[in-house]
């Protein structure tokens, strides 16, 4: 497993500029702004984000990039377990549909907020995450013509490159359902304490990680990956406080887990995930989704 | 002579019966309104099918089953104060019609009849349950298809 070369997945671009720019029209565009409500909240909790994921969905989506479309595939996880709080612990009552489609976020970070911006593959984690906030996302499922029921790297691409446009009508549904707040975040507090009340955290750097384990789940920064990732897990419990991050590379790593985290996933130490992750600036915490009322009920009850 | 007593008879009878008719009424009217008490005035079309196509089940051990679940689930949904929307109901009355080794659409018209019922009430668009009112007002579905089939 280690020795497979991901090198074509890194998706993320390091643009400091770009990323102020974008900020610049957020309503809270600093987590630290609206912090105060909630600070101390995760201290000596934890909180797992996957299990809420599994507990409304049934199964715990593992997803597998094929081009460099990390960006999308982080916010994608974030906005499910965005979801899937807003089901279960928020008791909105919304109805999960399917895991997040990713290629009309690639598409509109790249194309929307981006404006065209980036010729190869990879995009910028606040374009993803303003793009979801501004527009939307959907589940995986068929709208009129647009096939988005699989994941397809090569549409990804395709619908990534400058210029590409989607049809309104697509644009109208996903619209009504748009992540209702995003912001910056920068510290490792910040993380836990979000992540315990319930927001997930999308996270962007050139930091890579081991593809091996150790026996506490946790895996050591190694290499650089140009990536964006996501935090669906806190637990600043245990006597090694950390973060479980979710990659989107399939079964790419093993060793051993904790607390059942899913396939693909890795704990980070607390202060290595704000040494060398949350300082990028690109860093993203999501919450709220307009999600989907429930369908007809069965009425052939007897 | 005998012709006027008849008369008289009959009209102090018509009189008694119209003055406790009256007095029922009255009582009705006057009564305040009790959530507890549910009084069906008058069946509607889609119960009065429901209670045909249950007289037509054969088997009294399912009439008495299909009985039970119905006051069972009307009860429930009275006294239950977790349930947080009407979907999530069905997963619930599923999992005890198994236990009783009930299958759905045993007898597909009186199951056509309660769908249609249900459809006619408006059960099939899932609503949050948000107060009381709204329980009583779920469990009610239930309490009258209890009274169609009793």
């Amino acid at each position: 497993m280690s020795d497979t070369d991901f090198s074509n997945l890194g998706g993320w671009v390091d643009d400091p500029r770009g990323v102020e720019e974008a900020m610049s029209d957020l309503p809270h565009p600093v987590f630290s702004d609206i912090y105060s409500s909630m600070r101390g909240d995760g201290a000596g909790k934890t909180r797992l984000l996957y299990n809420i994921i599994r507990h409304v969905a049934g199964d715990f989506p593992i997803r597998k990039q094929s081009i460099g479309d990390c960006v999308s595939m982080g916010a994608a996880y974030a906005v499910d377990a965005i979801k899937c709080v807003d089901i279960f612990i928020h008791k909105d009552f919304e109805d999960w549909v399917a895991e997040t489609a990713t290629e009309d976020i690639y598409w509109g970070s790249r194309n929307v907020i981006g404006k065209g911006r980036i010729s190869g593959d990879g995009s910028l984690g606040v374009w993803a995450a303003k793009y979801v906030n501004e527009y939307g996302s959907l589940p995986r499922g068929k709208y009129g013509d647009i096939d988005l029921s699989e994941y397809s790297g090569s549409k990804a691409r395709t619908w990534g490159r400058r210029g590409y446009e989607l049809p309104e009508d697509f644009i109208h549904i996903v619209k009504q359902h748009p992540v209702q707040t995003i912001s910056q975040v920068k510290t490792y507090e910040e993380v836990r304490d979000l992540v315990y009340n319930g927001y997930a955290v999308t996270i962007a750097s050139n930091q890579g990680f081991s593809s091996r384990r150790d026996d506490e789940g946790f895996s050591k920064p190694q290499g650089s990956w140009s990536h964006q990732m996501s935090i669906l897990a806190v637990d600043d419990e245990y006597k090694r406080p950390g973060v479980c991050v979710q990659n989107s590379w399939g079964v790419w790593n093993g060793g051993p887990k904790r607390h059942d985290q899913p396939d693909g996933s890795f704990w980070v130490d607390a202060d290595e995930i704000e040494k060398r992750i949350l300082r990028t600036g690109d860093c993203w915490a999501f919450s709220g989704y307009d999600g989907f009322q429930p369908r007809k009920l069965n009425t052939r009850i007897i | 002579m005998k012709d006027n007593i008849q008369t008289i008879v009959t009209t102090v009878c018509v009189c008694i019966c119209l003055a406790l008719g009256y007095d029922k009424a009255k009582t009705f009217i006057n009564t305040e309104p009790n959530n507890d008490m549910h009084i069906i005035q008058s069946i509607s079309p889609e119960l009065e099918n429901v209670k045909n196509q249950f007289n037509k089940i054969e088997s009294n051990t399912d009439k008495e089953l299909i009985y039970k679940l119905f006051v069972g689930s009307a009860e429930y949904l009275n006294a239950c104060e977790t349930m947080l929307a009407t979907n999530q109901f069905d997963p619930i009355l599923g999992r005890v019609q198994s236990s009783y080794g009930w299958k759905r659409d045993k007898y597909v018209a009186f199951t056509d009849a309660v769908s249609e019922y249900l459809i006619s009430v408006g059960y099939d668009k899932p609503k949050a349950l948000k107060t009381a009112d709204d329980r009583k007002e779920f469990a009610q579905i239930f309490q009258d298809l209890v009274e169609a089939i009793k």
